[in-house]
């Protein structure tokens, strides 16, 4: 059934569901691909954040002196940059699919929601390298972990959701104004001093901190910091601030992702 | 409704055409172009999927307009028309690829869309992981790949290299094995969109085998061709689509006269030689110019109907200097698109050369009936003069036989099982024991 005026549920589980191999084999693709011919292959996953820690240490830690919340400067933006490193990642990808496979989207009918979604499960696998690389990392330095520990799973689901709207939002941007790929690496790496990964949250002036919780990473970062180091009490205002608004990110991301997809065929 | 059915109603779509910027011309000019640029250019890019009311006639083009039909399940329905008649559009609406901007289509049963073949194909993976991927896009389930593997892999014939990265197969092998995935779908309704005329000869017969084997099963397919020969042989009902409407709906044989009709009437009906081809051996003695076979139903081109009295027109001319020819020879060999004659009429061979002909004419060869099955041939033209050869075009062009059913017994002779195909000057007998006198042949008594 096909009507041009009828208006599209916001969630066809259903048809997900039917399409649900297409989605595992997707991911699967985006995985196996990632890394294909590359020397280093899954290395990478470790790499970029490994060496990106090291500069900020050098960088920030050493010479600029930032406050680290009383542990060792590295492990502190280390913990910051495994889930940053994974939301810049996912969102990249996102937003990149529907460009690259816009050879199927043009030929075959399946659910679009699958193209943008694939990156953002695919990537979790380098997310666990490099958090297992993080508990390494705490192993050497002796910190335990504390009973926070628990809330992870949460605060990994909070940041996907974060990254699945942000992405819903400007895949189908992406697709029409190119400006957005362009934009990307940009805008990341803005996004990132709004976050805290280099600087604690502390160093924001305390009246401002619920407003700086808007951007969902905020409480995502500073809850990894807490649970793993226990820098400071596990932050629940940043979390329940940045959880809506992820949710409204990821509810007005379908939305519009929704009404946008039956012309990608014509755009992209 | 039954399951393989769609019904149509009042479906149109239309599509935004680009529009030429003006360039400036001045050095002001290009400044303030350079400032008022990225917002001309927002305003084209959101024009891209809205459409106001106020939009004017030339930067959109209704690409389907209200279009309504009813196909019932098991049909086998042909679409044809111009390039930019619809077709394409109307298949991608079908599969649900793009959305229509007015009207409704109910489509009942699982639709799988052969829009193109290697959809997906990931050059990284190997041919099974792409096989899987590729399925999948499709709309199977794992479990049915897992099932189908095999004979999937087989039907393309590159077993030995399932395993080795797409990226190091030839492009052969990749689309057939794309097509291979495709081949095995089992949709209710089956959308095909001008994919047969991928692979060499052989792995075409598979295609169309397959094709076959789909129709036999009942399901119901929408095929898309501008190969007319396949079309009449394999659809029952043909749509002809012209700018976006529906300009015909009937049996295949109408739509195919209607639409060869409509284009003999506005393209060249001959096919000219070119300098490359016409087949000057250098004795300028004599060129070959153009050629044109006659239907009479069909009127003048490069189509004729199967087992119908047709007739081949060559035209040829000689040097200015030349005042006439004589002992003019002339041969038409039809060949198979492998390049393996099939028949041949030669004035030589009978014993018929013009022993005058003017400087230049053309000649007319006439067959009470075209034994070849319908299909797709080559002409070779060749030629003498007192003797020695003249000009040679050894790939004269195309030449396409259609159904045709001239006894009226409603028996179609088939592509791929009856070769060439004898009408008259045999008959049949039956005795109880061998009967070996055959009556003696003029020649050699």
């Amino acid at each position: 059934m096909i009507d041009a005026g009828s208006r599209l549920k916001l969630l066809d589980t259903r048809e997900l569901w039917r399409f649900r191999d297409l989605f595992y084999h997707l991911v699967w693709k985006d995985v196996k691909t990632r890394y294909a011919q590359s020397v280093l292959g899954i290395g990478w996953a470790v790499f970029q954040p490994v060496f990106t820690m090291l500069v900020f240490t050098v960088v920030f830690g050493n010479l600029a002196k930032i406050d680290s919340d009383g542990v060792p400067y590295s492990i502190f933006s280390y913990s910051a940059l495994v889930p940053w490193t994974y939301f810049s990642a996912a969102l990249t990808g996102a937003t990149a699919s529907l460009i690259a496979s816009s050879a199927m989207v043009s030929k075959v009918y399946f659910p679009r929601l699958v193209i943008p979604l694939a990156p953002v499960l695919a990537r979790l696998i380098d997310f666990a390298v490099a958090l297992a690389i993080l508990f390494g990392l705490m192993a050497w330095y002796g910190i335990a972990p504390t009973v926070w520990a628990a809330a992870l799973p949460f605060l990994v689901l909070l940041m996907m959701t974060c990254a699945a709207g942000l992405g819903l939002w400007l895949t189908p941007l992406a697709a029409q104004y190119r400006d957005v790929k362009y934009a990307m690496s940009f805008v990341i790496q803005m996004l990132m001093y709004a976050a805290p990964v280099v600087y604690p949250t502390s160093a924001v002036p305390e009246s401002y901190r619920l407003f700086y919780a808007v951007n969902p990473m905020v409480g995502v970062i500073e809850g990894f910091r807490s649970a793993l180091l226990g820098t400071i009490p596990m932050p629940l205002d940043l979390i329940a601030v940045g959880s809506v608004s992820a949710l409204v990110i990821l509810l007005t991301g379908l939305v519009y992702f929704r009404r946008t997809e039956l012309y990608f065929a014509d755009v992209v | 409704m039954r399951k393989g059915s769609i019904r149509i109603r009042g479906l149109s779509k239309r599509y935004r055409i680009g529009v030429f910027d003006d360039r400036p011309e001045t050095l002001l000019g290009a400044a303030s172009d350079l400032v008022m640029r990225p917002l001309r250019n927002l305003k084209r890019l959101r024009s891209l999927t809205r459409f106001g009311d106020g939009d004017s006639g030339d930067s959109t083009i209704w690409a389907l307009k209200d279009i309504s039909l009813d196909i019932h399940p098991g049909e086998v329905v042909g679409v044809i028309g111009h390039n930019g008649a619809g077709k394409t559009t109307l298949l991608k609406i079908l599969s649900q690829i793009t959305h229509p901007t007015r009207g409704r289509v109910e489509l009942d049963g699982r639709v799988s869309s052969l829009l193109e073949v290697g959809t997906g194909f990931h050059p990284e993976l190997t041919g099974r992981e792409n096989v899987y991927l590729n399925g999948v896009i499709l709309g199977m389930r794992k479990r049915e790949v897992d099932r189908k593997f095999d004979a999937i892999v087989d039907f393309s014939g590159i077993r030995k290299f399932i395993d080795t990265p797409v990226k190091r197969y030839s492009s052969g092998m990749r689309v057939r094995l794309a097509f291979s995935v495709s081949a095995h779908l089992e949709p209710e309704i089956l959308l095909i969109d001008e994919v047969l005329s991928v692979g060499d000869a052989q792995f075409q017969r598979k295609c169309l085998g397959k094709m076959d084997e789909a129709r036999h099963s009942g399901r119901t397919i929408l095929f898309v061709s501008h190969q007319m020969a396949m079309v009449t042989a394999l659809c029952d009902r043909v749509i002809l689509l012209d700018r976006g409407q529906v300009q015909m709906d009937g049996t295949s044989e109408e739509a195919v006269f209607r639409y060869l009709g409509a284009s003999s009437s506005t393209g060249t009906t001959w096919v000219t030689l070119g300098a490359e081809d016409h087949g000057d051996d250098g004795s300028g003695r004599l060129s070959l110019r153009r050629w044109a076979v006659e239907d009479a139903q069909l009127g003048l081109g490069t189509e004729v109907r199967c087992g119908h009295r047709c007739a081949f027109h060559v035209e040829y001319e000689a040097p200015e200097s030349s005042e006439g020819l004589e002992q003019l020879s002339i041969a038409m060999t039809i060949k198979d698109l492998l390049g393996t004659p099939l028949l041949t009429a030669s004035t030589h061979l009978v014993g018929a050369d013009f022993q005058t002909a003017p400087r230049r004419g053309i000649v007319k060869l006439e067959l009470e009936q075209l034994p070849l099955i319908p299909g797709t041939y080559r002409v070779h033209l060749w030629t003498s003069v007192q003797g020695v050869a003249a000009a040679i075009a050894r790939d004269a062009g195309q030449l396409e036989v259609l159904p045709g059913d001239p006894l009226g017994t409603g028996r179609l002779p088939r592509a791929a099982a009856h070769g060439v195909f004898l009408l008259s000057n045999y008959s049949w007998s039956i005795s109880e024991s061998l009967d070996t006198e055959l009556p003696q042949s003029a020649g050699s008594s």
